[in-house]
């Protein structure tokens, strides 16, 4: 019998002894991966030290009105991206192609018209850089700063993400900041986000989630002018060597701050859409 | 690799303190940020080896790390049990 004491979790301690008790009626054991949970809420981990892997993201961005011109409105971005764990703080994103298909129905012409258009995105650099591990502290805490460019559009993306997990919960939070280069690099446009999530691992190497999305755009930087809040499901569903997560989020409330040019007063739908929907699957090399 | 053949058997010798510190560090920093802790009394010894040799390459011990974290969880087994 060993008697040396191990980690103050399974020391024979009343604390030691519930979360053992907390362990042991857990599902057998997980497959663990760099997964995230949610889509547009990035979690505190980074990569492992030499990991690498490639994720393939599909977003759908569905529904506007014929006030703003766009019937029938969806956009799809698709959006490959490797990364690659350089230590086990550092992790490096290369998004090597980025695409966007939209298409609508223009009520303003008689017969309406149908217009679609097929764009490529540029490429975007993505570091995240871990600054507090959340398995060794209260909370988890990563700077993150992703920039990109296509030619005639840029960006530059900073975040901070925070999260922890507590036994089968994870929450995650991510404070947001982009600034966009618009038609060719004359036009400035600021973004303000929140996104957050909370999510339940349900064993059987699912987890089912909740992840909510705010999105104030602030053009010139002269004043907001539009908030939207999304809200929907988030599930996860991963194997040894990939994992794949779905959202569906829904625009439960909008505002325009300068009239009603959607004639919709509880929507946003000139800068936003009625629904967003986003798979992410990634595989590990 | 040592995770092919590094399965632990009880009678191991127990970790010195600065081992088990290392262990622990160890155990934080490369297990429970992907996944919540485990218990290995509650897996069979075969099944938990089996997870350790997967569980060791996804992410990227090296052989002297996947020992001492063979040993480390070995070790866990001779605790008490855990109150159910």
């Amino acid at each position: 019998m060993h008697t040396t004491k191990l980690n103050p979790c399974i020391k024979p301690t009343p604390l030691g002894l519930a979360l053992l008790a907390a362990w042991t009626t857990l599902s057998p054991l997980p497959v663990p991966a760099t997964e995230r949970l949610f889509t547009y809420t990035y979690e505190p981990e980074t990569m492992i030290q030499g990991a690498t892997e490639i994720e393939q993201w599909v977003t759908l961005r569905a529904g506007k009105n014929s006030a703003v011109g766009k019937d029938n409105y969806a956009r799809w971005d698709l959006r490959t991206e490797l990364e690659h764990g350089v230590t086990d703080r550092y992790t490096l994103g290369l998004y090597l192609l980025q695409f966007k298909a939209e298409s609508f129905e223009d009520p303003a012409t008689s017969p309406p018209t149908d217009v679609s258009e097929f764009e490529w995105k540029g490429v975007a650099l993505e570091n995240r850089y871990m600054l507090l591990n959340p398995a060794e502290h209260a909370i988890g805490l990563t700077a993150y700063l992703e920039g990109g460019y296509s030619g005639t559009e840029a960006f530059l993306e900073p975040k901070l993400i925070l999260g922890q997990r507590h036994g089968d919960w994870k929450w995650a939070a991510n404070f947001i900041y982009e600034n966009e280069w618009e038609d060719n690099l004359s036009e400035v446009v600021g973004i303000v986000e929140g996104t957050a999530g909370l999510s339940r691992d349900l064993g059987g190497n699912w987890s089912l989630g909740l992840e909510v999305r705010s999105r104030n755009k602030w053009p010139d930087y002269s004043g907001f002018s539009s908030s939207a809040l999304f809200v929907g499901p988030a599930v996860n569903y991963r194997k040894e060597r990939f994992w794949a997560t779905l959202t569906v989020m829904p625009q439960v409330w909008g505002y325009n701050y300068h009239g009603n040019p959607d004639d919709n007063t509880a929507l946003d739908l000139k800068d936003n859409e009625r629904v967003l929907i986003r798979f992410i699957v990634a595989f590990d090399l | 690799m040592l995770w092919t053949t590094g399965a632990i058997t009880a009678g191991e010798a127990p970790l010195s303190p600065a081992e088990l510190k290392r262990a622990v560090k160890l155990d934080r920093q490369k297990c429970w940020r992907c996944h919540k802790p485990h218990d290995p009394r509650s897996y069979a010894r075969d099944e938990w080896n089996e997870w350790m040799t997967k569980m060791s390459r996804k992410a990227r011990l090296k052989p002297s790390e996947d020992t001492l974290l063979r040993r480390y969880f070995e070790q866990t087994r001779g605790e008490p049990e855990p109150v159910k």
